[in-house]
């Protein structure tokens, strides 16, 4: 296998390419089939035994994926994005030998999904659907989750990320009763915390003696990921209890109206957490999606008694919760001597004194999100970065922070993703950023800090030092001009996300001045950029579409843009370019669940646009006759 | 292979540019092609053995590898020896350019050694990943030997999948 002499050696012999190719994922495969004849057989023959197919940043038809999809007894793995699929595929995807499965945005699909899944991927070890039959139209019967339950013997971690409220309302532990034993983790998109109680609770009835107890349901759960309606007592403590192996647990709830006492989470129930003591991490979040409301009924007693039992927690995370002060938040920050990842969100009554002292502790947090915690000042930042490990620091919404905690965050080196929305940073504090955390930095969002300039830009992407950054975020920062895009251009990073969005002086010239950014190492121009949102700029014109297509941004797969500035040429754009996803009313990009956790995160800004009033005015109207009632109930001050 | 010797036995190694090499017998085992090459012949150890197709700069960087990840090995196989190991490999990838890895793929798979060939092909692949036809073309030195009318079929077909940049426009 000699190839001729030492000096050549630009040519590497067919087999190794071969080789190399089988390492690669499925669409640079299909790139490579592209360079020559010798590359695409290798690329059909590999097709035939590929272990992983993923294709989740874009949403092949049918007759796309159908040709990359030939019988393939070796497939373990396959991730897709199911927007453009339905039932018809299922002969196609659903496969004997998978045991990774995930298929998201499976809106047109019915039912028929789970069963055929348990009738045909009977190895499967992880599940993963999303949305499925969200469509008007389609429909899931109980019947469908049993056989998918029944059939599926070997799996190990199932979510369900849709409603299942809709169809489970009965019988609903001798359903689950038919799920593998090996189960370890369940994730459900949406369900009722009355189903999830009667799911878990011990259900001694009439026909069974009182001494036998139902065999558990769900015996091997390790991990629990839900999202409810309420977060009651109730629940919390069936869960706590019925669930003997429970080391994650994550509880959201949205209420559509203010809980009643006997429908919500109180003092007693936070006791009951961690009832066998494998907890490490835990998470409850009340979210506002429908409503301003929190956890009322919960204070620092609680939050105490929850601390007690919880001393091997490793990561927590707390939402709503705006009766506890700093004496709660305090007590887990001490009691809890392995934690190594907090986040509170309308944390209102926190303060400084909870960081304090927090060098006394032993802890090596890596991981801190404190938003809207209005009371928070740099004081606290000060306090916190004597954790040197930390990776990640989200501080949106706490608007007394300013540029006197820059310093201390410029020395975090091992700083990952730092999120400062909203705070009342200037361009002198964010210079200090520029030496020492800045060139470590991957995610960096700004949005909102409505004092920052072009300056800041300058002084960030000034410099030949390499920089590590892919994401960042700009938006709602009204003195954000294409001078500042410029600078940015000019500096060659190479970004995979920008988002420019309401910045009322970002226009043509930045796009043009992106379009044309190269990236080192790689021949011709291209920016690297993945996604760009330029909802609601200025300054954008009808020329900035001349720039947006192809060739340019070769790697764009996003695109935020105000439909309303000429709804053809945002067609026709969307017509040059099939693969990419163009959103025109304002939603955010991306698939990344880190900017839009809390649907309340929309409400915070005063310029709301045309969906956002949409939005609001449709809530208040259909929740008018709710309101009422709930307003009969008075708030119950607890002692 | 005898245990019972006290002193190391060294093999000697010659490259194409005409540079010996004189390794333990514990790492010259390491290279595939040379431990099948003494087990048919046994008695050839005295003289040095050729290798007309690796240079001596690529020969110098395999044997470190080889060194290393044996020393590796003889630490053991728990999760932090592999980690560091992991880390070694990070490491040794990052420092070589383009040539320099085509170069000990193509030497790695001559002497058949194969975790390293494995390696090394993994780390080509995440080179190569999401990046431009032309790209790949340059890098492999891939000839395009498609007509006009084939190519703009191929790219059409998998036009979803590359992030490349018309050639008209290089």
């Amino acid at each position: 296998m000699a190839s001729g002499n030492v000096e050549s050696l630009d040519q590497l012999p067919m087999a190794l390419l071969a080789t190399i190719m089988t390492k690669l994922d499925i669409s640079s495969i299909c790139s490579l089939a592209v360079t020559c004849r010798n590359c695409n057989s290798c690329a059909s023959h590999i097709l035939s035994f590929l272990p992983n197919f993923h294709i989740l940043d874009i949403s092949p038809s049918m007759e796309l994926i159908k040709p990359l999809l030939p019988p393939n007894p070796y497939l373990k793995s396959l991730k897709l994005d199911c927007c453009q699929l339905n039932d018809s595929s299922v002969e196609l995807l659903l496969r004997p030998s998978l045991q990774e499965l995930c298929l998201r945005n499976c809106a047109d699909f019915s039912g028929k999904l789970l069963s055929e899944i348990g009738s045909r991927c009977k190895d499967v070890r992880s599940l993963y659907l999303g949305s499925v039959a969200e469509k008007s139209g389609r429909a899931i019967h109980t019947s469908d989750l049993k056989e998918l339950l029944s059939g599926c013997t070997q799996l190990e971690a199932i979510s369900l990320m849709f409603d299942i409220s809709l169809f489970l309302r009965h019988n609903v532990a001798r359903i689950w009763a038919l799920a593998s034993e090996k189960l370890t983790s369940l994730e459900v998109g949406y369900v009722s915390s009355v189903t999830v109680t009667e799911l878990l609770s011990p259900n001694v009835g009439p026909h069974q003696c009182l001494n036998q107890v139902r065999p558990s349901i769900l015996p091997g759960i390790h991990k629990l990921s839900l999202f409810v309606d309420y977060i009651t007592d109730t629940m919390v403590g069936t869960i706590s209890k019925g669930l003997v192996l429970l080391t994650h647990l994550e509880l959201r709830d949205a209420p559509l109206i203010e809980p009643r006492v006997t429908f919500d989470l109180t003092n007693s129930g936070l006791q009951q957490i961690n009832h066998h003591g494998r907890l490490k991490h835990l998470s409850l979040v009340r979210s506002q999606e429908f409503l301003i409301t929190y956890f009322k009924r919960v204070n620092d007693l609680g939050v105490l008694l929850m601390a007690d039992e919880c001393e091997n927690i490793e990561s927590i995370c707390l939402g709503g919760f705006c009766r506890v002060t700093d004496t709660g938040f305090k007590t887990i920050l001490h009691s809890c001597s392995n934690l190594y990842k907090l986040k509170v969100s309308h944390g209102s009554q926190l303060t400084d004194l909870v960081f304090h002292d927090i060098a006394a502790t032993s802890l090596s947090l890596t991981h801190v999100s404190l938003r809207w915690c209005n009371l928070l000042t740099n004081q606290a930042i000060r306090s916190l970065v004597c954790n040197i490990g930390l990776k990640v620091l989200d501080l949106r919404s706490c608007k007394n922070l300013g540029d006197e905690a820059l310093p201390a965050i410029g020395s975090l080196c091992e700083l990952k993703t730092l999120l400062l929305d909203g705070s009342d940073i200037t361009d002198v504090g964010i210079a200090n950023l520029r030496y020492g955390v800045f060139s470590s930095l991957v995610s960096l969002s700004v949005r909102g800090c409505k004092k920052l300039t072009d300056k800041c830009l300058s002084v960030l992407f000034n410099g030949s030092s390499k920089l590590e950054l892919q994401e960042l975020d700009l938006s709602n920062l009204p003195n954000l001009s294409d001078n500042g895009v410029l600078a940015l251009a000019k500096s060659q990073v190479p970004i995979s996300e920008l988002r420019m969005r309401h910045c009322p002086l970002i226009g043509d010239t930045s796009v043009m001045a992106l379009a044309s950014m190269r990236v080192d190492g790689d021949r011709g121009h291209g920016s690297s950029l993945r996604l760009l949102d330029l909802y609601n700029c200025g300054g954008i014109t009808q020329l900035s579409f001349r720039w947006l297509k192809k060739p340019y941004f070769p790697r764009l797969r996003w695109l935020g843009v105000t439909g309303s500035v000429n709804r053809d040429i945002v067609d026709a754009l969307a017509r040059n370019r099939p693969f990419m996803h163009v959103a025109c009313c304002g939603e955010e990009l991306g698939t990344d669940p880190l900017n839009n956790l809390d649907g309340s995160y929309v409400h915070n800004y005063e310029e709301l646009d045309e969906l956002e009033q949409w939005l609001q005015e449709g809530e208040g109207e259909s929740g008018e006759e709710e309101m009422e009632d709930a307003d009969d109930d008075a708030d119950v001050l607890f002692e | 292979m005898s245990t019972a010797t006290v002193k190391a036995k060294k093999i000697t190694l010659r490259t194409a540019d005409n540079h010996e090499f004189e390794v333990d017998e514990a790492i010259a085992m390491e290279l595939g092609a040379i431990k099948t090459f003494f087990e048919d012949n046994p008695d050839a150890s005295e003289e040095p053995m050729p290798l007309p197709n690796v240079t001596s700069k690529c020969l110098s960087t395999i044997i470190e590898y080889c060194k290393s990840h044996l020393a590796f090995r003889a630490r053991g196989g728990s999760s932090s020896v592999e980690d560091e190991a992991k880390a070694y490999d990070e490491e040794f990838i990052k420092a070589q350019d383009n040539e320099s890895l085509k170069e000990m793929i193509l030497a790695a798979n001559y002497l058949n050694i194969k975790d390293m060939l494995d390696m090394l092909n993994q780390a080509v692949a995440d080179r190569i990943k999401n990046k431009s036809v032309e790209y790949v073309r340059k890098f492999f030195g891939i000839e395009n030997d498609y007509t006009p009318e084939e190519e703009a079929a191929v790219r059409a077909q998998n036009e979803w999948a590359f992030q490349g940049v018309d050639p008209d426009h290089d």
